[in-house]
């Protein structure tokens, strides 16, 4: 007679509010518990002490792979809040095997980006290229004051164009002056920090945004995709057909129009966001992303936030088989401003029902490239 | 080796299946091809199938991928 034996692939999560970052990592480690990690993760608030946080937690799983970086605030399957630190652990029943390093960008994002995906290569012992992306997943974290994530997430796929790597830009809750990514105790204000997972059960990568097509067209005519700033749309002022589009005079699109109307590149009817940020001497948008000339993109309306998130994360529960072992979430500053001024955090958290969830909100998403208010993220499943 | 003659975004598409040994990554490479240049491979706009210079740029990201057409 068989006996089946069951593995232990539920991420184990924790939160703490403590402001005391040595009482706080105290916590995470005591929620944490002592099952074998195959990885572990962190996102810390600019408040606390994130060198000390990254440190301690590395010496409680030695010789485990360690990322982390500094937020807009964090969350868990049972609390968002901005202040605080949030964690989870892989167990080694879920994560065979993971490499990790940082992208240090200070000679250069290729440079960096290169030196950093030859550490994972020689750790897994194989080219990234050659990753079953049905084993095998990324973890991206980038910095969030040098714009590099278009440049980061183009080398990752240039590298492994197949293999998801999937993560958010640090944070440092809206001061835009210095933000931190971590792989092990050390850390940079200038990379990226990456990992490698070969995953022990089915896993799903997934975005969702809360925004359909509004149905207005715009072709980008001129713009500077070094700044960000697009300069005309349909050979005309971006800020004034913009404003023409969404029904505002020009001085009041920034405070009335940009949140609840970005615009996107639309794929199979998916849009991939790019958030207009300010008005350009009168005439030009900012955005939190590139966009090149001659792209058309689609004017967005938004739409549910709540509902549309709980149908995305109900849809990758479903591609699991119904059930799922934890996830790992990487969510839009831009949404989480959106829950703050409406009420809904609590809403949010309850999205996540009962999957053991660590995220925090970012600067940026990444999943095969760069967007905007977007929640990104993967969720994995249980081995049968 | 010189890149062969591809007239056309339909003919990219084409080539770029039969290199990808996985049907189901062409939907991964198509995202980042459409985030780098613009241009939806699975349903270019009329005005872009013909365009040279749309060509050659997407051949361009492709190449960068390892994806030489």
């Amino acid at each position: 007679m068989s006996k089946r034996v069951l593995v232990d692939q539920q991420l184990r999560t924790a939160y703490s509010a403590l402001p005391d970052s040595a009482a706080a990592v105290a916590e995470l480690v005591a929620q944490l518990g002592d099952r074998p990690a195959g990885a572990v993760v962190f996102f810390a608030s600019p408040a606390q002490d994130a060198e000390r946080i990254a440190a301690e937690l590395g010496q409680r799983f030695p010789a485990v792979p360690l990322i982390g970086c500094t937020t807009a605030g964090e969350f868990t399957d049972r609390r968002t809040a901005t202040g605080g630190v949030s964690a989870a652990v892989l167990p080694a029943g879920l994560v065979r095997r993971a490499a990790s390093a940082l992208a240090d960008h200070s000679a250069g994002v290729e440079q960096g980006l290169a030196a950093a995906l030859a550490g994972l290569e020689d750790q897994l012992g194989m080219a990234l290229r050659q990753a079953d992306p049905q084993r095998y997943v990324g973890l991206v974290l980038i910095d969030g004051t040098h714009a590099a994530d278009e440049r980061v997430n183009e080398l990752l796929g240039n590298a492994a164009p197949l293999l998801s790597f999937v993560g958010g830009t640090a944070g440092d809750d809206l001061a835009f002056t210095s933000t931190r990514v971590f792989c092990g105790s050390s850390g940079t204000d200038n990379g990226a920090a990456l990992a490698v997972l070969e995953v022990a059960a089915p896993f799903t990568v997934f975005k969702t945004c809360s925004f359909e097509p509004a149905g207005r067209r715009f072709t980008i005519t001129a713009a500077d995709p070094s700044r960000r700033v697009v300069w005309e749309f349909d050979g005309r002022p971006a800020a004034e057909v913009y404003a023409e589009a969404v029904g505002y005079p020009v001085e009041q699109i920034q405070d009335r129009g940009f949140m609840a109307h970005p615009v996107g590149l639309v794929i199979d009817g998916q849009p991939w966001i790019r958030s207009p940020q300010q008005v350009i001497d009168g005439r030009g948008i900012s955005f939190y992303c590139q966009i090149l000339p001659g792209m058309e993109v689609e004017l967005m309306r938004s739409t549910d936030l709540i509902g549309d998130t709980r149908a995305a994360l109900q849809e990758a529960v479903a591609e699991l088989g119904g059930t799922a072992s934890g996830a790992l979430m990487f969510n839009c500053i831009l949404r989480r401003l959106e829950l703050d001024a409406r009420g809904l955090n609590q809403a949010f958290v309850d999205t996540i029902a009962d999957i053991p969830t660590a995220g925090f909100h970012t600067y940026g998403e990444s999943w095969l490239g760069h967007v905007n208010q977007t929640l990104t993220g993967i969720m994995f499943g249980r081995s049968t | 080796l010189a890149l062969t003659k591809i007239a056309n975004l339909t003919s990219v598409a084409d080539r770029l299946r039969e290199q990808l040994a996985n049907p189901a990554g062409f939907g991964a490479v198509s995202v980042r091809v459409l985030l780098r240049t613009g241009v939806n491979l699975r349903s270019p706009r009329p005005e872009q199938i013909n365009d040279s210079v749309l060509v050659a740029r997407v051949r361009d990201a492709l190449a960068e991928m390892g994806y030489r057409l």
